[in-house]
């Protein structure tokens, strides 16, 4: 079989773009102060909470447990259909029930895992999945913060959620032995009950004085 | 042979580390102090809204064969180069590119994770078009900036254009593995969705 030395490995361009990534490329100059901090910024964002580590992770595991294609299917209608979530509240398109959309995500797409559940036809499954991106996206869209360059932080950002389904995939592949399909189901009950806690959360939001300390700690003004 | 699994590991560990360096942002028009030739080629590199809309026309390419990639070799640095002289010449006043930017890579990045089997033209109308635009944006970006002589750079950024091109779409043609297909897809998705992310993002900024 013909082989080609001089060019790299496929490993070897995903350091270099990391590379090119990582010493400061810049979209566009004007970055001032208390706008986005680049990919790094954006990669750490879908690591900031529990709920979409969950539902993310979640997908990763289901995709494993369905196998081809939908091992790499769901993976890229969560980010796209993210993307349009993102996009909707950048711009300020509201969507209802935000933080329910995104505890019942962890919860059903945790019950699917437990359940094993094989949809004959592939469109259920990346329907539920494309549905629930949307409520992660407009909560990850709103929370934005303002700058002039959001490339570096939208790169960041979709590649994190692509790492965490990653992450499920991988674990996964656990699924080749019949403990690991256990193991597998057991996670699924995990996010599930991750799901329920949120879900919780969501329906009963804390009471102002505890959520804004700031705000009991203010004094009230004497009156004259 | 080294192992493929530990080959990935290895690179996905450099990744994350180098990713989680890349926090801050520079100029787009640079001065290195090694030639405006040398600047070109900075230039390019150190504007991520050219090189993903670059990389997403070489995978749209590469995916559709060996017509469609030779074609790019010649269509896209030529369209690039021509449009930057354009856009050098030009005395309208400069408009922002974020959100042209934002709209092709949204849409390159789409047409790569969907596969579709276009025709070998429609790849090189999308590479005159994509490349029209980023080249015209960079040649008035050059003017803005007063860049001296803007010729030299435009050509270096062509060269670097011509170069990515070679290299890359060869090797996306070398990838005949299922799997490969498959990340090259991941990819596009991925420029596609952070594609639509800088639109929104670019609406919110102009919109104030």
């Amino acid at each position: 079989m013909k082989t080609s030395p001089r060019y790299p490995s496929w490993p070897a361009w995903p350091a270099a773009v990391a590379l090119w990534l990582a010493t400061g490329p810049a979209a566009h100059a004007h970055i001032g102060a208390g706008e986005a901090g680049g990919f790094a910024s954006g990669f750490k964002h879908p690591w900031s909470g529990l709920d979409h580590i969950a539902a993310m992770v979640a997908v990763g595991l289901w995709g494993a447990q369905l196998g081809m294609p939908a091992i790499w299917l769901l993976p890229v209608t969560f980010p796209l259909i993210m993307a349009v979530g993102g996009f909707m509240g950048l711009v300020g398109i509201p969507l209802p029930g935000v933080e329910i959309g995104i505890g019942a995500s962890a919860l059903l797409l945790g019950l699917m895992v437990a359940a094993e559940v094989k949809p004959k036809k592939l469109i259920w499954p990346a329907l539920l999945v494309g549905v629930f991106g949307l409520f992660h996206g407009h909560a990850h869209g709103t929370e934005l913060p303002p700058g002039e360059n959001g490339l570096l932080y939208s790169m960041g950002f979709v590649i994190a959620t692509g790492t965490l389904h990653a992450c499920g995939i991988g674990i996964g592949e656990v699924r080749r032995w019949t403990a690991g399909r256990t193991v597998l189901r057991v996670c699924g009950g995990v996010i599930a009950l991750v799901g329920v806690y949120f879900l919780w959360e969501a329906a009963h939001p804390e009471a102002p004085e505890a959520s804004s300390p700031p705000a009991a700690m203010e004094m009230p003004t004497p009156k004259k | 042979m080294k192992s493929p699994l530990r080959q990935w590991i290895r690179a996905s560990l450099g990744l994350v580390v180098a990713l989680l360096g890349a926090t801050r942002a520079e100029a787009h028009v640079i001065a290195s102090g090694m030639g405006s030739f040398y600047d070109g080629i900075g230039h390019f590199f150190l504007s991520p809204d050219d090189v993903l809309a670059v990389l997403a026309l070489i995978l749209l390419a590469g995916m559709r064969g060996s017509a469609a990639s030779t074609r790019l070799l010649f269509t896209l640095p030529v369209a690039w180069a021509g449009a930057g002289v354009i856009g050098l010449l030009t005395t309208a006043p400069a408009l922002s590119g974020q959100i042209p930017s934002a709209c092709s890579i949204l849409l390159l990045g789409l047409l790569v994770a969907s596969d579709l089997p276009l025709a070998t033209w429609i790849v090189m109308a999308l590479a005159l078009i994509a490349g029209g635009l980023h080249g015209y944006f960079n040649g008035q970006a050059m003017r803005e900036a007063g860049v001296n002589p803007a010729l030299i750079q435009l050509a270096g950024v062509g060269f670097t254009l011509f170069v990515l091109v070679l290299h890359l779409t060869d090797w996306i043609q070398k990838a005949r593995r299922p799997w490969m297909r498959i990340v090259l897809r991941v990819m596009g998705s991925w420029l596609g969705a952070a594609g639509l992310l800088l639109l929104g993002w670019s609406l919110r900024t102009r919109g104030g």
